[in-house]
C-alpha cells in the first residue's frame, strides 16, 4: 500500500465494497484508481441505474432474492482454449443457468444499461441433455446412442454380476451359515471351517492370526468371465465420452467470446450493486468532476467519524473550498488540520475507484497521481533522517506532476531549524503554486511562513478557549482527551495572520503539564 | 458402544491409528449402515490419491456423494453427475464434488486447504445433498480435523501382542479426554495451542484448574495426562464427541484386550469383519 492509500484509510471503505460474484470482485480490482471522467461518470451512472432498480425490486423482496441467489452461485468458467473436461463443461452450465435466470429478472432497459448480452443460442439446452437437474452436469446416455447402448449393456451385466453375487452368498449361508450382508470379508475362528469341505470351493480363505482366518466369497468362473467384459465396456465408454466430451467443448469454445461478453457485463452490473449498496450504507453521494475550484460539503472522514461515534463524541463534517493551487492550514495541536488532510484524501480515493462519496457535496479534479508526505509516509533509503526522507519524497513527487498531482504535505520540516524550514517551506510553496494542474495541501505550525499571495492561508479554527475552566488535576488522560475533543472547534476558517499561536501552551495544560511550567512558558513568550 | 447412532445424520472423521488398520473397510460398511436414513456424502483429507488403486477402494452406491478427481473418477467403472467443482490439486487435476450415479468403486482426493474442505461441508449440509458426512482422515492430522468445524471422531486400529501397550495408552488418553468436563466460559487458565510435556513445564505450580481449546491439542501419554489430572481440574470449551475405537485384534482375546482397556473399554467396538 502506498503512503497516501495508507494515510487515506480507504481500504476500511474499499474493504466494505463486497460485489456477490467472482466477476464483481475481478471487476472492483480493476477499477482501483481511475483517471479518465468519462469511464468515472460511466460508473456513477451505473450506481445510479442499480440503485433505481433496488428501489424498484424493494418492493418485490422475493425477486430481490432471485437476484442475489443467482450472482452468488455464479462460477469461473475456463476462459481459454483448450481441452474442456465435465468439470469445465459444469461450470458453463452452472453459469449458464444462473446467467439465464438473472437476465429474467432485469428488464430490457436495465439489460442495456448493463451491457448484459444474451446467452449463447441453445448452449445451456446442449448442456442440458437428459434428466440433469439444473446446476448439476454430467455426460448423460441422451448425448450419444452409442454411449447409451454401452451403458445399457454395463446396467446389465452390473445386474448379472450383482445377482450371481447374491445366489452365491445365499449359497455360502445355506451351506456354511455364513452371512456376510455387506462385509467383504469375515474373520472366524479356524475351527468353525475345518470339517467343510464346500467352505474351499465357495470361499478363499488367507491365515488372520494364530486361531482365525480370513474368508471372503470366491469369484466363480462365470463372474471372472462377466467382470472381463466389463472391463471392455468401460474402455468403450471413456472412448464414447471423450467424443461426447469433444463435441460439446467444441461448441463451449466456439461461444466463448459472447459467454465472455455475458461474464464482463454480469461483473460490471454486480460492482454496480454493490456500489449502490454501499452508498446507501453509508449515505453517499454522487461526486461532481469540475475544473473549478474544489469544494466539500458536508465531507466526513468515515474513519474518524466512526470511531467518534464509537466513543459518543460529536464528529465535525469538513466543509471547505480549495480555490487556488495551494492552500497552507494553520491550527492548533489536536485541532483537525491532519483530519482536514485526510478527509480530502478519503474523498478523493472514493472519486477515483469509482464510489460515491461521504458528503453533502463533492466538486473535485482528477489526479493522475496523488502523494502524501508526512509522518508514516514511504520508508526511504537507509541511512536518510526523517527530514531526509521528506526532501526525497518532495523530489520525487515534484517529478510526477505532469497530468495532475494532488500533494498533501503533514507538517512538512517539522524535524529540522524551524528558521530554516520556514524558509524552505514557503520557497517550495510558492513553487507549487505556479505549477499547473496540482493541488497542494500543507498543514504546518510554522506562523512565520513567508506569505506568498498566489497562497492561500487556512485554520482550524482551535480551541473554545472561554470553556477552558474547571478541569480537575485529578482527571485521567483518557478523559482530559475527550475534554480536549469537546472544546475544539474543529471548522476551517481564513487565517489572517493576525492569530500567531497554536493553543500548544492550552493543551500542554489540558494534558497535565504542571501549571508552574505551563506559565514560565507564557512568561517566556510574553503572554503571561 | 453403538458408534452408529452418533454418526447418523451428523459429521464424522474416521481415523486410522495407522496404516491397515480396517479404516477402508470401516468407511465402506459405516457407509451402508448409513444409507437408509438417507444420503452420505464421503471426504478425505490430505489424501495422495494416486497412490491409491486408480480403479477405486471406496464402495458406492447411487445416492452417495464424493470428493475426488476428474481423473480418478474417468479411471473408475462409477460415474457421477457434478455438483460442485472445487480447484486443481497437483497430480489429480480439477477436483469434484459428485453425486454417484451408478455402482462402483472410487477414490476420494483431499481438498488441497482444510478451510475449503469446511466450506464444502457446510454447503453439503444447507444444500441438503447428504444426511451424513464421512471424513476420511489421518491420525497426523487430527488436531487440523478439529478445524472443520462440529464434527465427532472413530478411531480405527489393529492391535496385536506387539503394539497392545501402546495402543491401549493412546485409547485410556482418548477416553480420558472424551470425558471431560465441557465448559465454554471457563474461567480457569486458558490454554492456547498444543499441550504438550515440554508445556506442563511452563505451567504454574500452583495451577489448580486448566482449560483447553478442545481434545485434538493434548499431545500427551496416558501417564502424564494421569499424572496431571492428579493435581489440576482440566476441562474443555468444545466438545469433539469420541464415536467409537473400532478395533481388530490380531492374536489377542477380546476380554484380555478390554481388561487392558480399562475405563477405555466401553468405547470399543470390535471391527464389524470380525466374528466374536
Amino acid at each position: 500500500m502506498d503512503a497516501f492509500a495508507a494515510f487515506s484509510e480507504f481500504e476500511s471503505l474499499w474493504s466494505r465494497l463486497c460485489p456477490d460474484s467472482p466477476f464483481g470482485r475481478d471487476e472492483k480490482e480493476a477499477q482501483r484508481a481511475i483517471h479518465e471522467a468519462d469511464r468515472l461518470e460511466a460508473l456513477w451512472d451505473q450506481t445510479e441505474a442499480a440503485g433505481e432498480l433496488l428501489a424498484l425490486l424493494s418492493s418485490d423482496p422475493l425477486r430481490l432474492s432471485r437476484l442475489n441467489h443467482h450472482l452468488q452461485r455464479l462460477p469461473r468458467f475456463p476462459e481459454s482454449e483448450g481441452l474442456l473436461g465435465e468439470v469445465e463443461l459444469f461450470e458453463v452450465k452452472k453459469f449458464l443457468h444462473h446467467y439465464t435466470e438473472l437476465l429474467g429478472i432485469l428488464s430490457p432497459e436495465a439489460r442495456g444499461t448493463f451491457a448484459l448480452p444474451a446467452p449463447p443460442e441453445g448452449l445451456l439446452e446442449l448442456l442440458n441433455q437428459g434428466r440433469q437437474s439444473a446446476e448439476s452436469f454430467y455426460l448423460a446416455d441422451a448425448y450419444d446412442p452409442t454411449l447409451a447402448e454401452v451403458r445399457a449393456r454395463l446396467r446389465t451385466l452390473g445386474e448379472r454380476l450383482a445377482e450371481l453375487q447374491a445366489r452365491q452368498l445365499g449359497r455360502i449361508e445355506e451351506l456354511l451359515g455364513l452371512r456376510f450382508g455387506e462385509r467383504p470379508f469375515l474373520v472366524l475362528p479356524q475351527g468353525d471351517l475345518a470339517t467343510a469341505k464346500e467352505a474351499h470351493a465357495l470361499l478363499e480363505l488367507e491365515p488372520y492370526d494364530e486361531g482365525r482366518v480370513l474368508v471372503k466369497p470366491r469369484i466363480l468362473g462365470e463372474a471372472w468371465a462377466l467382470r472381463e467384459e466389463l472391463e471392455g465396456l468401460l474402455a468403450r465408454e471413456r472412448v464414447e465420452e471423450a467424443q461426447v466430451l469433444a463435441r460439446l467443448g467444441a461448441a463451449v469454445q466456439k461461444a466463448l467470446p459472447v459467454l465472455v461478453a455475458c461474464r464482463r457485463g454480469v461483473g460490471t452490473f454486480d460492482l454496480a450493486l454493490a456500489r449502490t449498496r454501499l452508498a446507501r450504507e453509508l449515505k453517499l453521494v454522487r461526486p461532481v468532476l469540475t475544473e473549478g475550484p474544489v469544494r466539500i460539503r458536508g465531507g466526513r472522514f468515515l474513519p474518524c467519524e466512526e470511531l467518534c461515534a464509537r466513543l459518543g463524541l460529536p464528529y465535525t463534517p469538513l466543509d471547505a473550498e480549495f480555490e487556488g493551487p495551494v492552500t497552507v492550514i494553520f491550527g492548533s495541536n489536536m485541532g483537525g488540520k491532519t483530519v482536514v488532510l485526510k478527509t480530502l484524501a478519503f474523498l478523493q480515493s472514493c472519486v477515483q475507484a469509482g464510489l460515491f462519496v461521504p458528503a453533502l457535496a463533492f466538486e473535485t479534479r482528477l489526479y493522475r497521481q496523488c502523494r502524501f508526505i508526512g509522518e508514516g509516509g514511504e520508508p526511504g533509503a537507509q541511512g536518510l533522517s526523517g527530514f531526509g526522507r521528506e526532501i526525497r519524497q518532495v523530489v520525487e513527487a515534484l517529478a510526477h506532476r505532469e497530468g495532475g498531482l494532488l500533494l498533501l504535505l503533514d507538517e512538512f520540516a517539522r524535524t529540522t531549524s524551524s528558521r530554516e524550514a520556514e524558509a524552505l517551506l514557503g520557497a517550495l510553496l510558492g513553487d507549487l503554486s505556479r505549477a499547473p494542474g496540482l493541488l497542494a495541501l500543507c498543514s504546518t505550525h510554522f506562523r512565520g511562513l513567508p506569505r506568498d499571495p498566489a497562497v492561500a492561508y487556512r485554520r482550524m479554527a482551535g480551541l473554545r478557549r472561554a470553556a477552558l475552566e474547571g478541569m480537575a488535576e485529578s482527571e485521567d488522560l483518557e478523559t482530559r482527551i475527550r475534554r480536549i475533543d469537546g472544546l475544539m472547534d474543529y471548522r476551517l476558517v481564513p487565517d489572517t495572520g493576525e492569530q500567531g499561536l497554536s493553543d500548544a501552551l492550552a493543551i500542554a495544560g489540558m494534558l497535565g503539564l504542571s501549571v508552574e511550567i505551563v506559565k514560565k512558558a507564557q512568561t517566556l513568550l510574553g503572554h503571561g | 458402544m453403538d458408534c452408529w447412532q452418533g454418526m447418523d445424520g451428523a459429521v464424522t472423521a474416521v481415523t486410522g491409528f495407522e496404516k491397515g488398520s480396517g479404516k477402508t473397510t470401516f468407511l465402506d460398511l459405516a457407509l451402508a449402515r448409513l444409507r437408509p436414513a438417507g444420503p452420505v456424502a464421503l471426504f478425505s483429507i490430505g489424501l495422495d490419491g494416486a497412490q491409491k488403486s486408480p480403479g477405486g477402494n471406496i464402495r458406492v452406491l447411487p445416492g452417495d456423494v464424493v470428493l475426488s478427481s476428474e481423473s480418478l473418477v474417468r479411471a473408475s467403472d462409477t460415474r457421477v453427475e457434478l455438483l460442485e467443482a472445487l480447484p486443481p490439486r497437483a497430480g489429480l487435476g480439477r477436483l469434484l464434488l459428485g453425486r454417484v450415479l451408478r455402482p462402483g468403486s472410487v477414490t476420494l482426493a483431499g481438498c488441497e486447504h482444510l478451510s475449503l474442505l469446511a466450506q464444502l461441508l457446510r454447503r453439503v449440509r444447507e444444500e441438503g445433498w447428504a444426511h451424513s458426512l464421512l471424513v476420511d482422515g489421518s491420525v497426523n492430522r487430527w488436531t487440523q480435523v478439529a478445524a472443520l468445524g462440529d464434527l465427532g471422531f472413530v478411531f480405527t486400529a489393529r492391535v496385536d501382542r506387539a503394539n497392545l501397550a501402546r495402543i491401549a495408552a493412546r485409547m485410556r488418553s482418548l477416553a480420558i479426554l472424551d470425558r471431560l468436563p465441557i465448559e465454554p466460559d471457563s474461567q480457569a487458565l486458558r490454554w492456547e495451542g498444543p499441550l504438550t510435556a515440554a508445556s506442563l513445564e511452563s505451567l504454574p505450580r500452583d495451577l489448580e484448574a486448566l482449560s483447553l481449546e478442545d481434545a485434538t491439542k493434548v499431545f500427551l501419554e496416558a501417564r502424564e495426562l494421569t499424572r496431571l489430572l492428579a493435581r489440576v481440574r482440566l476441562s474443555l470449551r468444545r466438545r469433539l464427541p469420541l464415536r467409537g475405537l473400532v478395533v481388530s485384534l490380531r492374536g489377542l482375546d477380546r476380554a484380555d484386550f478390554l481388561d487392558v482397556l480399562g475405563e477405555a473399554a466401553s468405547y470399543v467396538v470390535f471391527h464389524p469383519c470380525e466374528a466374536a
